[in-house]
């Protein structure tokens, strides 16, 4: 290669070199037969052509001609397949780099339902050396690996999946842990196991893949191993013979790392409730609102609590396969294979997984009652506030009847009042014309006549006064009470642009926003004219996903019945093309 | 496993030089109304590595290594010396140096170091200005600090080294999450694995 090699800034001090290095990298994820068959769709396995480029990159404008994005693709070859077992693939990244280093990064994947992901290479060359790799320079190869194999996978995998993934690994799981099988002719120089592990330099070199120590061995056909917490190192002629050895130890370990975080996240469950059940028991009286944001965050649990449920029933159903798996394996294993069998303690590791796995069901399902138990709390604490909330409604509602009530005998006190009083009205009125008159001295002239015949005509003209005074209030009283009001709901997606410009041409009066996650409603109200009428309409409009709620309408003296608006408005609103 | 067993005497130049940054962030307390102050573990990762970025600690090297980050950052690659990890050891086998442990919100658990003052360990003044030209601020001398960027445009901007006097303005990134590269070269490799129905269906051949 005529480039340069790296652009590392440290003078390294390479000690320990491996001989035609190996990578096995294993993951778990939960996968199933039918997220298997999905993942073979969007690889496709099933078509004629099984190569393509795979990106991260999402495509935000799925109507538009063209997109731009950068050059970091993968590319992807499927050697062999099942559709709902498993697939085999071989894969490319291609990423820009630093001017001067060049990086052939190939490696080849296994994925299978039980979610067991063995990811391959071979390591041909790393900056000048081909045949001896140095320990330092190849931690930094790897790092590249597991990024880039978790950009992949996290592209193919199901929502579902990634919902699981992002539960267990908090929302990180674009830099979940994963297990590192080296394997190695030797390493260079070849020295007695012991002394690499001096302490010092040497197992320091080592522990940049094992991470901490766990178990080595030598045996007298020269092979070595080393056992790391989160790495495994095997120094052998043949890695061959141990490759199905190693994956399925990597995926075992890769299944220790996943039910550790996944206990992380059960101790953090258990935190979330404590939590919730502090602020929904000790802050409602405070805080109104926290009844409710408990109820959302108690749903948010739940499901949680379902999800962390079925990612244990798939690591429970993973390793039975598992096993099942490696003890048909093993009957057609020789002396050698059995040898490393038993230094690495394979059936021993499952079975003490499968113990923990199932522990964790009664974890899983304390979760889960806990859960229950808080809901049932909120749920009384709720009830608790509606009821005094309901009697409060109860208390004022009857206040509000006396008071409606007392307020009606007042009226009525006062109609009476009021046309006993026109009637005194009236007789001055008609006195100014007759001048004063009595039973004693009655009129005489034109408008004689006798005092009963008088009287009663008093009488006649009090009444008609009295009830044209009576017509006159109800008139008066029916036009105060003409301002009516009355909502039409939509629910229907809208033009935007065309609603927004229709209110920019209204007299806006006020305006006021909501916002959550998933939408933004926006309330307008506005003067109108409709039908000869001013109206205050209010639109309730989402801005985020152009969505029309509904319109209340105000009209003041309405001149015509409400169904006329409600038309008057739906023409409004198609005029102004509104609907989408 | 053999380790080499230092005593105080023999220890290394990147033995004192480490001790001395960590004695610099770190505080036994004397009396009981005094408070310790402990020193975490990813504050002197990264003062690890700035110094082996500045030829302070010279018998160091470092390579990525995937550890947890606190904070809710989850793992991440960091450029990590496995020297300096065993040199913080040999410091705590001698007694020189305390490990506390502290777990975080997310139940992931932290190392905290605080040293034991011995006035036989010491310490030249040409180290001293070493560690100092690496830990003060160039301003105005006061201890630099680490923070973890919440928003980082990327993983080279995560950790951030700057002073808390805000009339110097010091603040940079640290280089420990920016894994350089290598030039390689791999091709593809798939175990040989055989399919468990094809070995159940072929076991009942068998029998």
């Amino acid at each position: 290669m005529g480039f340069r090699m790296d652009n590392i800034k440290d003078q390294l001090e390479e000690i320990n070199l491996l001989v035609d290095p190996h990578i096995i990298v294993a993951e778990f994820i939960p996968f199933g037969r039918n997220a298997v068959v999905a993942f073979n769709n969007k690889l496709d396995s099933f078509k004629r052509v099984k190569s393509s480029l795979i990106s991260a990159f999402q495509d935000t404008t799925p109507a538009g001609t063209q997109f731009r994005i950068n050059p970091t693709q993968t590319k992807i070859d499927v050697l062999d397949f099942h559709p709902s077992e498993f697939v085999k693939f071989n894969a490319q990244v291609f990423y820009p780099e630093e001017t001067g280093i060049m990086q052939e990064e190939k490696f080849g994947i296994y994925i299978n339902h039980s979610g067991k992901i063995i990811l391959g290479l071979h390591v041909l060359q790393v900056g000048k050396s081909r045949e001896k790799v140095s320990v330092d320079v190849i931690t930094r190869l790897f790092s590249d690996v597991i990024f880039d194999s978790s950009t992949l996978l996290d592209t193919l995998l199901t929502n579902h999946q990634r919902r699981i993934l992002d539960l267990v690994f908090f929302k990180k799981s674009g830099s979940r842990d994963k297990y590192v099988c080296l394997t190695a002719k030797s390493i260079d120089p070849h020295r007695p196991i012991d002394e690499y592990l001096d302490g010092e330099a040497n197992e320091g070199e080592l522990k940049q893949v094992l991470e901490y120590v766990d178990k080595t061995a030598e045996w007298d056909d020269g092979t070595q191993i080393f056992v790391g917490t989160h790495g495994l190192i095997l120094c052998t002629a043949n890695h061959k013979d141990y490759e199905l050895i190693l994956a399925d130890f990597g995926f075992l370990k890769s299944i220790d790392i996943f039910l550790s975080n996944f206990f992380s996240r059960v101790w953090s469950l258990e935190d979330d409730i404590k939590e919730i059940h502090r602020k929904a028991l000790d802050d409602f009286e405070r805080d109104p609102r926290s009844v409710g944001i408990a109820q959302t965050q108690l749903s948010g649990l739940t499901q949680d609590c379902i999800l962390l449920e079925e990612t244990r029933a798939h690591i429970e159903s993973a390793l039975k396969d598992m096993i099942e798996e490696f003890l048909l394996m093993m009957q057609n294993f020789d002396a050698k294979q059995k040898r490393l069998t038993d230094f690495l303690q394979i059936e021993y590791y499952v079975k003490d997984i499968l113990a923990r796995v199932q522990d964790t069901k009664k974890l899983v399902e304390g979760l889960n009652n806990d859960v229950q138990g808080l809901r049932d709390q909120v749920n009384v604490i709720n009830e608790k506030r509606l009821q005094g909330i309901f009697n409060q409604l109860k208390d004022s509602t009857t206040v509000q009847m006396r008071m409606t009530r007392a307020a009606e005998r007042q009226d009525s006190k006062m109609q009476i009042l009021q046309l006993i009083l026109s009637g005194s009205l009236v007789l001055q009125i008609i006195a100014l014309f007759v001048g004063q008159y009595s039973f004693i001295e009655p009129i005489g002239g034109a408008l004689s006549m006798g005092p009963y015949a008088f009287f009663a005509i008093n009488m006649v003209v009090w009444l008609v006064f009295a009830l044209v005074l009576t017509l006159v209030m109800r008139r008066l009283s029916k036009s105060a009470e003409d301002a009516s009001a009355f909502k039409i709901d939509y629910n229907v997606p809208i033009n935007l642009d065309n609603l927004e410009t229709m209110l920019g041409k209204a007299n806006v009066i006020r305006g006021d926003v909501e916002q959550t996650d998933n939408r933004v409603l926006r309330m307008v109200s506005c003067h109108t004219m409709l039908e000869k009428s001013m109206t205050e309409m209010t639109v309730t409009y989402d801005t985020q996903n152009s969505f029309l709620y509904n319109l209340s309408l105000s009209v003041e003296k309405p001149r015509k019945p409400a169904k006329v608006y409600k038309k008057a408005v739906d023409e409004y609103l198609k005029k102004h093309k509104v609907f989408a | 496993m053999t380790t080499k067993a230092w005593t105080i005497e023999t220890i290394t130049d990147e033995h004192k030089k480490l001790y001395y940054l960590l004695s610099k962030y770190s505080k036994t307390a004397h009396t009981k109304d005094e408070q310790e102050v402990w020193m975490k573990e990813l504050p002197l990762r990264v003062f690890g590595y700035e110094g082996i970025i500045k030829q302070i600690f010279k018998r160091y090297d470092y390579a990525p290594m995937s550890v947890e980050v606190a904070g809710g950052i989850g793992r991440r690659f960091l450029n990590i010396s496995q020297e300096m990890e065993d040199d913080i050891a040999d410091l705590r086998e001698l007694g020189l140096l305390y490990c506390l442990k502290l777990s975080t919100t997310t139940y992931h658990v932290v190392n905290a170091y605080r040293i034991q003052e011995n006035e036989k360990v010491k310490i030249s003044e040409d180290f001293k200005k070493e560690i100092d030209g690496l830990c003060n601020c160039p301003k105005c001398g006061q201890l630099l600090e680490t923070r973890i960027n919440p928003n980082p445009k990327d993983e080279e901007e995560l950790i951030e080294i700057f002073c808390r006097n805000l009339a110097c303005g010091v603040a940079r990134y640290s280089g420990i999450t920016a894994i350089e590269d290598v030039s390689y070269k791999t091709e593809p490799y798939i175990p040989n694995i055989p399919m468990y129905d094809i070995l159940k269906s072929k076991k009942s051949e068998d029998s």
